[in-house]
């Protein structure tokens, strides 16, 4: 029905034959499609949320309604408390998550130099990667205070292991070959990590990234449903023990944004350095 | 002419839970400079072990491995080992992979730089420098890994059948191009390979080994007298006596 046309040229730009022109067509109209119809779903479900509350088929009490959150959102946003939250779980979850990758690439990084280490300390990394890190909590608060440093090691607990186990397994799956190859050059035992297993690690540190990036965050908010004074976790914890399950929405909303947002500053990441894709 | 390489008793066995394997009996061999010499022998019979005992990445049990009369106890720095695939680096440029030896080895300037390019630009792979190894094709990859390997000005070539993973036009035209680069530049090459056709096309002399524990079974002085490229070799009566001289040495049963 768009066969010509200013929305047919468009989709269509870049094509050398009719035939490439119907393909990209079909492609990107795909594309464009898939794409509406997210928006749709999500409006859909925030339309009928706030009908079910106008209408009164649902008690907002306790489920809670768009308008109501958005207004909440509002006047957060004016007195500054929504930013004083947002800024303390930010910064505690970027430190948490940025030591504990950077702390695990350098374990990673030691168990691969010393295949004797890696093998004495393999069954202790599997075991603690299979308990809930978050079960450390109690202790975590014993050993570190009522406060911030507290959530910052669970949100690195949480990240740490998987990031060693994930690399370590990619350093030892790198090319045997490509390591004879420096070898037949004479290469040092450094100059092989830094110019084989790091560079061919690339793409599993970027694996690595996107777990933890969600896990680390599971770490603070949980370590704020502990400890806290202040932070998202603290807001969720307390909407729900006040029932103002408005404050709740508003928090757990504002939480899958930044999960959201910091997972794709990851694969914006990923893009920017692996070009040899 | 001067050897180039001699190796004296060479011994090697492989140790492993189940045991041990003695994978070469006794070798004893010398190079002259500038020779080719092609190791052939039946799969599994100990030829790339052979070759990373000359180069001096793994120690032989018994016996030793002279080069330019010295003997070789750790990489030798003037060995160029070209291994069964090219082996490049897809996160690195072509220019980048070709440089790669040169780096380790601490080798890299504006002269070395030059030549690089000068080797890219003979390889036909000038318009490629900043290209991808995944953008190429198997035989300009091949001669990526070459001109990586030539690089570094090595006097002795190891080639542990470079030419294995190409199609079989490919690797004709690879064959052509190596002799004649080879030929040109004066190097001693020392090359492993399973095919009978292309030892003859590029050897002075081909060394037979037996299966393992590998000895040297025979060895083949290859003469064409003329200076003839391997290509035409193959159009030679000669090469077809060779070959079956050379296939009953082996015995192979299918």
């Amino acid at each position: 029905m768009f066969k010509t046309g200013v929305i047919y040229q468009w989709l269509t730009r870049g094509a050398v034959t009719a035939d490439h022109a119907e393909f990209l067509f079909q492609l990107r109209k795909r594309r464009i499609t898939i794409r509406i119809l997210q928006i749709a779903i999500l409006l859909a479900f925030i339309g009928l949320w706030e009908l079910m509350g106008q209408m009164g088929w649902i008690n907002t009490f306790l489920m809670s309604q768009p308008s109501k959150i958005l207004n909440l959102f509002i006047k957060m946003c004016q007195n500054g408390q929504l930013y004083h939250h947002i800024k303390i779980t930010l910064t505690e979850n970027i430190i948490g998550f940025s030591s504990g990758t950077i702390l695990g690439i350098l374990i990673a990084i030691l168990l691969w130099w010393s295949d004797f280490l890696f093998n004495l300390l393999e069954p202790y990394l599997v075991i603690l990667n299979s308990i809930p890190k978050v079960a450390l909590g109690p202790v975590m608060i014993v050993w570190l205070g009522n406060d911030s440093p507290a959530i910052i090691v669970m949100a690195l607990a949480v990240s740490i292991i998987v990031t060693i186990i994930m690399l370590i397994n990619g350093f030892r799956e790198v090319e045997s070959n490509k390591i004879k190859l420096l070898q037949t050059l004479g290469a040092t035992k450094k100059q092989i990590l830094f110019k084989v297993i790091l560079p061919a690690s690339v793409p599993t540190i970027f694996s690595a990234l996107k777990v933890s990036v969600g896990l680390s965050l599971v770490g603070t908010i949980v370590g704020e449903f502990l400890v806290s004074k202040a932070g998202l976790g603290y807001l969720i914890v307390y909407g729900g023990q006040v029932f103002n399950l408005h404050l709740v929405m508003t928090s757990v909303i504002i939480l899958c944004i930044i999960a959201g947002l910091m997972y794709y500053f990851v694969l914006l990441l990923e893009k920017l350095i692996i070009k040899w894709r | 002419m001067k050897e180039k390489v001699r190796l004296e008793g060479i011994q090697k066995k492989y140790i492993s839970k189940k045991g041990e394997t003695l994978a070469l009996k006794e070798i004893n061999l010398s190079v002259k400079e500038n020779e080719f010499i092609c190791i052939v022998g039946p799969s599994g019979c100990g030829k790339t072990t052979l070759l990373s005992i000359i180069s001096g990445l793994i120690p032989p049990d018994i016996g030793k491995v002279y080069i330019n009369d010295q003997e070789v106890t750790q990489i030798y720095p003037r060995v160029g080992y070209m291994l069964q695939e090219d082996y490049l680096f897809e996160w690195r440029t072509v220019y980048e992979n070709v440089r790669l030896g040169l780096e380790i080895k601490g080798m890299l300037n504006g002269e070395t730089r030059d030549k690089i390019m000068m080797l890219l630009e003979n390889y036909g792979l000038a318009d490629f420098t900043n290209h991808y190894p995944r953008e190429l094709s198997g035989g300009m990859r091949q001669r990526v890994a070459l001109a990586r390997t030539l690089a570094t000005d090595p006097e002795i070539l190891l080639l542990d059948e470079p030419f294995s993973s190409l199609d079989y036009q490919t690797k004709l035209t690879l064959e052509e191009e190596m002799h004649n680069i080879l030929k040109r530049q004066q190097k001693t090459v020392i090359q492993v390979t399973h095919d009978i056709a292309e030892a003859i096309s590029m050897a002075d002399r081909i060394i037979v080994l037996s299966k393992r524990p590998a000895v040297i079974k025979s060895t083949f002085d290859i003469d064409f007298q003329e200076d003839i490229t391997p290509l035409q070799k193959r159009n030679i009566k000669k090469f077809q006596v060779y070959f079956n001289d050379i296939w009953k040495e082996l015995d192979i049963h299918v």
